[in-house]
Parts: C-alpha cells; structure tokens; sequence
C-alpha cells in the first residue's frame, strides 16, 4: 500500500509575500536608489530581498510586520552595497559621465554639484554606524517611530532617543568632513 | 519642574507621542529655558539633517501607504522650528516686574484729538508747505482737573456730563474702579 502524501505550501504565506511586492516593491527600490545612487543597482538588491523572501516564506510568518521587516533587510542590503566603495566609485563615475553627457550646458554645474552633495551624504552615511544609519534612512523614508521599532527590533520609547542621537552624529560627521556648506 | 530628555523632546518634534504628553510638553517648553533651547537645537540638527538626505532625491516615489506617517512629522519640523524659536524668545526677552495694565487713556490727549486741521483743497506749492507745516502735530497743552479725593491715580477715563440745575458742561475722570476722581468745567472754547 502506498501512502501518498502532498506538501502543500500555505497560502496565506504565498499571499502575503506577493502582497508585500506588489504594495512595496516600488518604495523599497526607491530607498535602495536613494543609498546606493543607482537605480539599476537598486533594482537588483530589491530582487534579491524580495527573492530570499519568497524563498523563505515563513521568515515573515513570525513578524508582527513584515512590511518593517522588508525594509530592515533591504536597507541593512543597500548600506551593505554603499560600503563597496571600489564598485560603487566606479559606477558613480560611469554614471555621472552619463549624466553629463545627457543634461544641457547651463545645467552641468548643479548636475554636478548635486551629484557631488548626494556623494557627500552618502560618503557620511557609509561611515555611520549601521544602526544609525539605518534609523536615518527609514525615518527619512516615511516610516512612522512604531515601524521603526519594529524593523530594528527597539523598545518604541526608544526612537527618539536613537534618532537624536544619529542625527547629532551625522552632523557631526558632515561637518568635520565638509564643513558647513550643504 | 521635571525636565524632558532629548529623546522626548524629539519625539515631540515629529508630533510621535500621545496628544497629552504632547500638550505637557508644548506646556514646560514655554516656561523652561533650558528645555526650549534644547528644542530649538534639537529642530535646527533635524532639519539640516532632512535637508541633506533630502539630497538624495527618490523621494516622490515614497509618497505611498508606508511613507504617510512621516509626511506631516516633516511638514511639522518648520513650524515646530518656529515655535520653538518664539518660545524661547519669549523667555529671554526681559520681563516687567508687575503685570502690564490696563492700555492707559492719556488725559491730556482726549480733547486735542477731536480738533480737525483744515487743508485747502487746491492751493499752491508754497501755501501747501505752510498747510503742511500747520498739519504738524503740536504739544498738547496741559489741561487741568480739580481732585475729586487725595488719592493719587495714574490713569483714568474722561467722560463729558451735564453739571447741576444748568446742566453746564464738564468733564469727569473716572478711574479703572469707576470712582469719579477730577472734573473740571468745560468752557465754550474747549467744545
């Protein structure tokens, strides 16, 4: 006698794993865009999460929000990327040729001195620690202090705190490093 | 007076507390200097450091379900900036020793006022200059009342009565408590 036994994979999880790519695959890679400065490279590191995911379905199943868990991993992706300098030198360097070789004469000088602001950010970024980085980045990027909590694994109390320090710490460091031209 | 930590206070910048806390807050900050200089730094470092980050740009595309919490925390750091700024202007800036009074009513100035300065309709240049020069606001003379009482007072209110059997015209100076304190008649010139 055979005993035929079906696996079959739960679909709330299948669910809640599309939900979450329909409903947040644009604003993930959005952020992802905003700390690499690449959009092509945003768009591969938010494959990559939103792959492990539906790979591992079940990692949300005991988070009590996996949007904030999504954004978690994706930032902690993105400032892993930003770290490698060598890389992402080189593809700031491609693209900012590009840049200028697209945009009009009159606008090539704010192209590149926004160019050089984004690259002074995220240089000081990159050099934070990765928690305070992360609370800047997902505060910056429209989630409320309950989601910030919940995405870092803090006591909501807490965010404040955290935040005024991260952002004293930024200041910090964009100061000694650029002075105080923004 | 409990002090609030940098934590609470940033917080409340981004409006992330409970309405109550809130309004306790906006309470201490107005009467604590230490607390709304904090305040005030705590805006200043929020907004360069938005500033910067905003440099990075994208973020029209994060204006959806997710990014709606922090939308109007943002939107509040200029006015709470503000805020924080006339608070502790408020408290730096010297206060008077006794409560303000009353806005006085200047006794020497009621009848000066309602005299009217004629100026010709057309007239020429030079005759204009003298009109103008007539139009100039000239010191009021002293007008003198009789005490009522030996009370002194500062300020009071003049109001124009009937006087006696004759009715004859006189103007009484009413103080604050509505006690008539000085009169004096009033002649046909002075109408």
């Amino acid at each position: 006698m055979t005993v035929v036994i079906e696996v079959v994979q739960p679909a709330l999880e299948e669910t809640a794993v599309e939900a979450l790519y329909r409903e947040h695959h644009p604003r993930i890679v959005a952020l992802l865009a905003r700390i690499v400065g690449d959009r092509q490279q945003a768009e591969d590191i938010a494959a990559d999460v939103f792959c492990k995911l539906s790979q591992r379905p079940a990692a949300i199943g005991g988070c009590d929000n996996p949007t904030a868990w999504v954004y978690r991993v994706a930032t902690n992706a993105g400032l892993d990327a930003l770290r490698k300098h060598g890389r992402r030198r080189l593809r700031e360097e491609q693209a900012g040729v590009e840049i200028l070789r697209r945009a009009a004469p009159s606008d090539a000088l704010q192209t590149v001195l926004a160019a050089e602001r984004q690259a002074c950010v995220r240089a000081v970024l990159a050099g934070l620690k990765p928690r305070d980085a992360q609370l800047l980045l997902l505060r910056s990027s429209g989630l409320a202090y309950r989601e910030i909590a919940q995405a870092m694994g803090i006591a909501l109390p807490s965010v404040g705190t955290l935040l005024a320090r991260a952002e004293a710490e930024f200041e910090r460091k964009y100061r000694a490093r650029y002075g105080d031209a923004i | 007076m409990k002090c609030y930590s940098e934590g609470d206070l940033r917080s409340y910048l981004d409006r992330e507390l409970p309405p109550g806390a809130i309004a306790a807050i906006a309470a201490h900050i107005s009467g604590c200097r230490p607390c709304a200089a904090s305040l005030s730094t705590l805006s200043a470092r929020a907004q360069y450091v938005s500033s910067l980050l905003g440099e990075l740009g994208e973020l029209g595309e994060l204006s959806g379900a997710g990014a709606s919490a922090c939308q109007p925390a943002l939107r509040w750091l200029p006015a709470a900036a503000l805020a924080a700024a006339l608070a502790l202007l408020f408290i730096l800036l010297p206060k008077p020793h006794h409560p303000a009074p009353a806005p006085p009513i200047p006794i020497a100035a009621v009848a000066p006022a309602t005299q009217p300065v004629r100026l010709a309709a057309v007239a020429p240049a030079t005759q204009r200059a003298r009109a103008r020069k007539r139009a100039l606001p000239r010191k009021p003379k002293p007008q003198y009342f009789l005490a009522l009482d030996n009370e002194p007072f500062e300020v009071g209110v003049v109001r124009r009565v009937a006087f006696g059997p004759d009715e004859l015209p006189a103007d009484v100076v009413f103080s604050p408590d509505g006690r008539p304190r000085a009169i004096r008649l009033v002649s046909d010139s002075q109408n």
